[in-house]
């Protein structure tokens, strides 16, 4: 432990010079957004009182701590990488407050979310830094357990589950899968990484790949069953990237190719539900009051925002069904406009980029894989969400991070962060 | 969120905020709003602009790099493609016909541009208005100034029911879809940029007359019928009525519940289906003509037929002597000419079965009856016309090709059909395809026959005019061709009221054709609609005498 500390202190970060946090630039944008939405408000006849500024308060309050835990703590890696998801937390607590009292499903509390995320972040970096994230490895096999453990609960329990914890304030437990497949996933290829290393599709070491498939299927079955089709696709996407990250081969990109095929081919066969969404997907027009009526209304809203918007506040999230988590985009589209999109877009792609460059540090193979894992896992959500909601893909019911309501999603994405911002200090690197 | 915070927190005070309240709600409040939106936009910017660039290089395992290069490339890539396919609904989402009427029916969003895109109009020949787009309270409607005059030729584009007929077909047309030229893109620029402004599609021009359709409706009345003239050389079709008509000004629910006994949204004209009588004789002529057929036959008193069980096919003449008492003794032999004239159904009858079915089949196929195409290409399949209902005719059931020679049995046609069975004989026995669009190319659909057998039946057509059926369309100003018809449909009901023809004789440019449901004759009740349409034209400047 001292010895740790002592290199620390001895090392001269030239590579990235030391910077402090600045929150100031977020702080201004959100002052900027809250006039805004207050404004509408108070244009509309509202009288405003104090609460209405309680979730721009809760934000800045907890971004402080969390700015000053990271002062307090020592943190060494990227600043700009904790900007990024500040700034990003802000727009989400903007669209967030901005949708309340409009949008079912938001309520006083739900302005708790943030800042219980930000106290998630801390404790994930707490326990990830200085190396010790690689304390998790040996535990892969228990979060594979436990990951089929919560998808047959749901199963089993299903109704139970859902009545005690799809409430306001609950976790919905599949989501904690974000975090447990990577790791299992990271565990299992760094026990056998040599293996993998340069196997293309074509020829993968047979006595992993076989258990691979085995452990994929059961948890695939099971969420299948469960209907948790968002899940399914997220997670598989993420198998791809970290094989792609293990194997260092393009080749498993293929899989890619065949999982679209025949997953396509699976819903369009043996599932309502998806052949509805996909239908919807290919030509909404087909049927605009029902299974395109979403994605119409969503689109619409953009098309009505235009190029600069409507100004945050202005719009309808109101016209909108489900526009609280799959559809925020849309919303957030139609009051800042294309402009506004692109910039969220930019924002996601900065953000992203730091959230890879952490598996560059790492120098155990379970770290690094794990980083890719996570970024995997927040990309594709990413990615899935907005195409969906501007129809490149389907619409599957996976929400936006740190944007959608719903605090299971925020609260795992901040461990997410967490996670990789422990990782990613530059100062666990140095320690030979 | 008073309430619901004080549930949570119920001892907390949550005062009003005065100041802000008054700063917000203050008449220079507008003026900040833009400026902290545009600070919105340009301060993220600056954001993500500022965020330092830090350099990994060196830190990381180079063996084991985990492929994170990889991210930069494939975020670009997706975020590239997220980006454009957004613009496409976002930025030119008024050039998806489809998204824009998706808008304007089912999005309230009362700031949507999509809500002041209007339609263009829609133009007579004359550049006389018949549809346009107005605002109202009730939002954006399209208003028709001549009602149900042109129900039937345009449809209608209604919030509630939909779009129909030409509206339908030039839907894309009409809100300016097309990015063609350097300004239909400014255009689009300019409409981004200030979205309060009213966008408003280029106006299209159909080849109607509205003086001629609004005579052609006034003479139909309330009878239920159709009245089709259409120039012989283009296909251009100038008037296009069917009654009952409707007003797609007012449209209502029970017009669409089906309940309606005279069905007024069928449009007659195109889609009605009528047996023919005697005006198909024009055709079984042009077939024998075509197939050599010169001289003469015999039309015995006691009508014809193809064997003892079917009943005898008889000229009326027969009949209207029955009623009278006295005895009928026949036309005699008569030639091609003749015939027409009087109308004679046993010579017609022979004439037929003498030509084969093979011949009279592909007579039809000739005149366009076997083909289905709509009067407008455009971008939906309205304003079809269907193919006739033609029996399948075989030389071993030579009764039904007697009866098909005259019009009657399971034949059946649209007025529209008719027209275009005498513009061929017009135009040199080549018939083209019916359309509204002044600009559409003109499409031959086939060769009824040899222009030689065409004029002759021309001049044939001109007698029955001048001494058989059709004498009430003699007149001073127009030498009109024609054929009267009087269908038979059964049941003890009035007959079908047909007239057919084209105009002038020397050098025709129209095909007409009137069709009175249970009129009676078509001499008594078709003729002098299409008479009057005729002089209509003629008033209008389009044919000079």
């Amino acid at each position: 432990m001292s010895a740790a500390k002592k290199k620390k202190a001895s090392t001269p970060s030239k590579t990235a010079p030391r910077q402090s946090i600045s929150l100031s630039g977020s702080i201004l944008l959100l002052c900027a957004g809250m006039l805004l939405v207050l404004g509408v408000r108070a244009n509309s006849g509202e009288m405003l009182r104090l609460f209405d500024l309680l979730p721009y308060l809760l934000w800045l309050m907890s971004a402080v701590l969390l700015v000053g835990l990271f002062r307090v703590g020592g943190y060494s890696g990227s600043t700009s990488f904790v900007e990024l998801i500040l700034l990003l937390s802000a727009l989400g607590v903007l669209v967030r407050s901005r949708m309340e009292g409009s949008v079912e499903g938001l309520q006083g509390w739900s302005q708790l979310v943030q800042p219980l995320g930000f106290f998630w972040i801390g404790v994930a970096w707490v326990f990830s830094r200085k190396g010790r994230v690689n304390l998790l490895r040996f535990l892969w096999p228990f979060s594979f357990v436990a990951s089929l453990a919560i998808v047959a609960g749901l199963v089993l329990f299903g109704n139970r589950f859902r009545g005690a914890f799809y409430g306001p304030g609950g976790l919905t437990p599949s989501e904690l899968l974000k975090i447990l497949v990577p790791l299992a996933l990271a565990g299992f290829f760094a026990s056998s990484n040599q293996k993998w290393e340069g196997r293309g599709f074509w020829n993968p070491p047979a006595g992993q790949m076989i258990l691979l498939v085995m452990g994929w299927g059961t948890l695939c079955g099971l969420l299948v069953f469960q209907r948790d089709l968002g899940l399914l696709v997220l997670l598989s996407l993420m198998l791809v990237v970290m094989l792609i990250a293990v194997s260092r081969s393009w080749s498993w990109g293929v899989l890619l190719v065949a999982a679209v095929a025949g997953g396509g081919w699976l819903v369009m066969t043996y599932l309502d539900h998806g052949a509805r969404r996909l239908e919807a997907w290919l030509n909404p027009f087909a049927d605009p009051t029902g299974s395109g009526w979403q994605v119409l209304q969503g689109l619409s809203g953009l098309y009505a925002g235009g190029l600069t918007g409507t100004g945050l506040g202005a719009g309808r999230p109101d016209r909108l069904p489900i526009a609280g988590s799959d559809f925020v985009y849309a919303v957030y589209g139609e009051e800042v406009g294309y402009l506004g999109c692109l910039l969220l877009l930019l924002l996601f792609a900065l953000l992203l980029r730091r959230c890879a460059g952490v598996a560059n540090l790492q120098k155990e193979a379970f770290a690094g894989l794990f980083a890719t894992g996570l970024t995997a896992v927040v990309a594709v959500q990413v990615v899935v969400n907005i195409a969906g909601v501007v129809t490149l893909v389907p619409v599957t019911g996976i929400t936006l991070p740190y944007i959608s309501q719903g605090g299971s999603s925020i609260w795992v994405t901040s461990i997410q962060f967490g996670l990789l911002l422990g990782m990613g200090e530059i100062n666990v690197r140095k320690k030979k | 969120m008073f309430v619901r915070v004080h549930f949570w927190f119920p001892m907390l005070e949550n005062p009003s905020l005065d100041f802000l309240q008054q700063i917000l709600t203050d008449a220079a409040w507008p003026r900040f709003v833009l400026l902290l939106r545009w600070g919105f936009l340009i301060g993220l910017t600056w954001l993500l602009f500022r965020v330092r660039r830090e350099s990994w290089k060196g830190l990381g395992d180079k063996s084991r790099p985990w492929m994170s290069r990889m991210w930069g490339f494939w975020l670009l890539l997706v975020f590239g493609l997220i980006g454009f396919r957004q613009a496409q609904w976002q930025l030119i989402g008024r050039r998806n016909e489809q998204f824009v009427s998706f808008m304007q029916r089912y999005d309230r969003r009362e700031f949507n541009p999509a809500h002041r895109v209007r339609a263009g109009k829609i133009l007579d020949r004359k550049g006389r208005v018949l549809a346009d787009s107005r605002v109202t309270d009730q939002g954006l409607r399209r208003l028709y100034p001549y009602g149900p005059i042109m129900g039937h030729a345009i449809g209608y584009n209604h919030p509630l029911y939909g779009l129909t007929g030409l509206e339908a077909a030039a839907r894309k047309t009409l809100l300016g879809k097309e990015l063609e030229s350097r300004e239909d893109w400014e255009a689009l620029g300019a409409e981004l940029l200030h979205r309060e402004k009213y966008v408003e599609g280029p106006a299209i021009r159909t080849t109607l007359d509205l003086g001629m359709q609004r005579r052609a409706s006034e003479l139909l009345g309330d009878r239920r019928g159709a009245v089709v003239v259409m120039e012989v050389k283009t296909g251009a079709i100038l008037t296009l009525v069917s009654h009952p008509d409707y007003d797609p000004n007012r449209l209502y629910a029970g017009l669409f519940s089906g309940k309606t006994p005279d069905s007024p949204l069928l449009n007659r004209a195109l889609a009605g289906q009528y047996p023919p009588g005697s005006v198909f004789k024009v055709l079984i002529a042009a077939a024998a003509l075509q197939n050599g057929f010169t001289g003469t036959l015999d039309t015995p008193p006691e009508g014809f037929t193809t064997s003892v069980a079917n009943p005898r096919i008889r000229d009326h003449e027969y009949y209207s002597a029955k009623e009278k008492g006295e005895i009928w003794r026949g036309h005699g032999r008569l030639d091609l000419g003749e015939a027409l004239v009087s109308s004679s159904n046993v010579f017609f009858a022979q004439l037929g079965v003498q030509t084969g079915s093979e011949n009279l089949w592909r007579a039809c196929e000739a005149a366009g009856l076997t083909r289905s195409f709509y009067l407008w290409q455009g971008d939906e399949p309205t304003l079809q016309v269907k193919a006739a209902k033609i029996p399948n005719l075989r030389d071993s059931a030579p009764y039904q090709t007697a009866q098909f020679s005259i019009g009657q049995g399971e034949l059946l046609l649209s007025p529209l059909q008719v027209t275009m069975i005498c513009a061929g004989i017009a135009n040199q026995g080549l018939v083209v395809q019916p359309t509204l669009n002044p600009n559409a190319m003109t499409q031959p659909l086939g060769r009824l026959c040899a222009p030689d057998s065409a004029e002759k039946l021309k001049w044939m057509m001109y007698n029955v005019v001048q001494k058989g059926t059709g004498r009430g369309m003699r007149m001073k100003e127009l030498a009109v061709a024609a054929k009267t018809g009087t269908a038979q449909i059964g049941g003890g009901q009035a007959s079908h009221s047909w007239f057919a023809g084209f105009a002038p004789v020397s050098e025709p440019r129209w095909a007409f054709c009137v069709l009175v449901e249970q009129g009676g004759y078509g001499s008594a009740t078709a003729l002098p609609i299409a008479r009057e349409v005729m002089r209509s034209g003629i008033k209008e400047g389009w044919l000079k005498p």
